[in-house]
């Protein structure tokens, strides 16, 4: 019996092509994983069918050896976060509100004390406690995404009823729009909860910040899966050179 | 940044939000007394004043508790079979209308989203002129299966497709682009007019009222014969839709945020298209279009508690009831003993309205 979240031989196709084909992937719980590689590798599409989010036109999708498309909305939002490229939020919430509808998978199974209480570590997680208050429309694009995360830790943020389950938390370019300050705290942050043992997977495109805090690297190549293990084996200046097609080996 | 150490943060978290949520509460209590104070006066004031008291006494006897002793029989007559029937469709109306508008524009993650300006309300007014007209001849079978429900039935139908078509037409690749969903609704105004002109043109008298009944909206000659089988659409629309207020939260974070927060997103999406055509399609069977209450609620009620629709659908529908019952005053008493179509004062509220939300956002546009 395995916890994993993997993909087998899954293939997506879109206008009779396959924008991920065959790939094959797993992620384990405890560790921090990334998926790496070239603009239009697959990666997004391959973190989409592990979110739930597209079921894949062949192949499958397994959470802890359980078809995806067996569980629940519902279930599956109660132990997987997912913080998605592009918010579309357009409607003046408060911050504190968008961290509160992280809870709602909970809705009538926790209590407002432990809400509350969840939804006050997620601020102080990614530093948002002044900004609590704050007109979400009125900040900026990397304090945007800053809440986001914080929805989604709130979203599946452990508590006294519920400690065992697995937690998975899935971001897709989760840096795109943060500083230097910010993009070294959360890969801490994301480190440090693969470390509790919740399994993390990111796509990311700095390959500086995999090398220092990754545990296991997924390389993508036109729709595939090309090589995964240890970040220090996979990304050699060789195997960057091929998969980025640059003119030379490329080290870190 | 994991390290949580104990904060010293300024507001403890159960605060935060704090006046929001009391001005929250503050509005759906204000807006429930507006409501019964519309209510009041629409069933006291008229050609015929009737007392409060009285009103009391008849509705004591109404259901069957007391005689009414001492009021005549012409008060009983009007407050039971005229003033009655009217205000409890402009409660349903207005609360119909209030809710549909603030689910519409949580649908279409746009707050120009109205009923009557994407031609929801249109094609429920063509499809019920219809069920009027052929009635009589090609679907005469169909209206006596349907009987008293014919007319809302028709009208949910017509404003569905509504839903679907300006659905369909608007959205490309899960964004909604406002000029299509907001000209597509020209276009269905424009072709329900011309299909309802042309219908109320075939109609005898005894059929159709006239043009400016469908076209403006009135709730003058209701009668209960006529308003409750629309009444129950209504509510059954009303219900629903509040039900859906956590799910409508988590739709405005986009359809793909919304399904890693476990909502069923088309089922939802369903159940608004379904619910919004089911209470706006009801409530132009039985009062003809009635333009802008779906848009200026909602955006009233954003004003003073903010967007969380467990504030937003409660008060719209609460604050839509009391703005259709005090409009309706208005129609009655403004121009007496003539009355003016609901829709023209609708509208005289809900024009100016529009053009200020037009000016604000191209202010706000600017600015970004």
């Amino acid at each position: 019996m395995t916890a994993a979240i993997e993909l087998r031989e899954a293939s997506v196709i879109r206008a009779r092509r396959p924008i991920l084909n065959q790939a094959s992937l797993v992620c384990q719980p405890g560790q921090f994983s990334v998926f790496c590689g070239p603009n239009g590798a697959g990666k997004t599409t391959a973190f989409s069918v592990l979110s739930g989010a597209i079921k894949p036109d062949a192949g499958g999708v397994f959470l802890g050896m359980e078809p995806m498309a067996a569980i629940g909305a519902d279930a599956l939002a109660r132990r997987r976060a997912v913080v998605a490229q592009q918010p579309v939020l357009t409607f003046p919430f408060l911050v504190h509100e968008v961290i509160a509808m992280g809870r709602t998978p909970h809705e009538g199974k926790t209590s407002l004390k432990t809400d509350q209480d969840i939804i006050e570590h997620a601020l102080k997680a990614l530093e948002l406690e002044h900004l609590a208050d704050r007109n979400y429309l009125t900040l900026s694009g990397g304090e945007r995404q800053r809440v986001h995360i914080a929805r989604a830790l709130a979203q599946i943020w452990p508590h006294d009823q519920d400690k065992s389950t697995i937690r998975w938390l899935l971001l897709d370019e989760p840096t795109s729009a943060l500083d230097l300050k910010y993009e070294i705290a959360l890969m801490r942050l994301l480190a440090d909860l693969a470390r509790q043992g919740w399994g993390v997977v990111a796509v990311l495109h700095d390959l500086r910040l995999v090398l220092e805090y990754a545990d296991h690297v997924i390389l993508f190549k036109s729709g595939k899966t090309v090589d995964s293990g240890m970040p220090h084996d996979v990304l050699t200046p060789e195997a960057i050179q091929s998969t980025y097609d640059l003119d030379a080996p490329y080290a870190l | 940044m994991a390290e949580h150490a104990v904060s010293t943060a300024a507001a403890p978290i159960a605060a935060l939000g704090h006046g929001r949520r009391r001005r929250g509460h503050i509005l759906l209590v204000v807006c429930a007394v507006l409501a019964g104070l519309g209510t009041l006066f629409g069933i006291t004031v008229g050609p015929l004043g009737i007392a409060p008291s009285d009103v009391f006494a008849i509705l004591l006897k109404s259901v069957g508790l007391g005689e009414a002793q001492g009021v005549s029989k012409v008060k009983i007559g009007v407050v039971e079979n005229i003033r009655m029937p009217r205000v409890v469709l402009a409660i349903c109306v207005g609360g119909a209308l209030g809710a549909s508008g603030a689910t519409l524009q949580g649908f279409f993650r746009n707050t120009l989203a109205d009923p009557g300006l994407v031609g929801i309300s249109a094609g429920g007014a063509l499809a019920a002129v219809a069920m009027i007209v052929l009635g009589t001849t090609t679907l005469f079978e169909l209206r006596q299966l349907l009987g008293a429900f014919a007319l809302p039935s028709a009208a949910f139908l017509g404003s569905l497709v509504a839903v679907a078509l300006i659905y369909q037409l608007a959205r490309i690749d899960r964004r909604v682009i406002v000029a299509t969903m907001l000209l597509a609704g020209v276009a269905a105004n424009a072709l329900a007019t011309a299909g309802i002109g042309y219908l109320t043109f075939l109609a005898d008298d005894t059929q159709l009222r006239d043009l400016t009944f469908w076209t403006l909206g009135s709730l003058g000659g209701a009668t209960w014969a006529t308003a409750l089988p629309a009444c129950a659409f209504m509510i059954v629309s009303i219900i629903g839709l509040l039900s859906l207020q956590r799910a409508m939260n988590c739709l405005l974070l986009g359809e793909g945020d919304a399904f890693a927060l476990g909502v069923n997103v088309e089922a939802v999406k369903l159940k608004a298209a379904l619910l919004t055509a089911l209470g706006v399609g009801a409530a132009t069977a039985a009062c003809g279009i009635v333009g802008f209450i779906g848009l200026v609620v909602p955006h009233l009620v954003r004003l003073i508690a903010g967007p969380d629709h467990r504030y937003v659908l409660p008060g719209s529908a609460l604050l839509g009831a009391a703005l259709v019952l005090g409009a309706d005053l208005v129609a009655r008493l403004s121009v007496a003993p003539a009355e003016l179509p609901l829709g023209v004062v609708t509208a005289a509220i809900g024009a100016p309205f529009f053009f200020w939300l037009l000016v604000r956002d191209k202010s706000r546009t600017q600015a970004g």
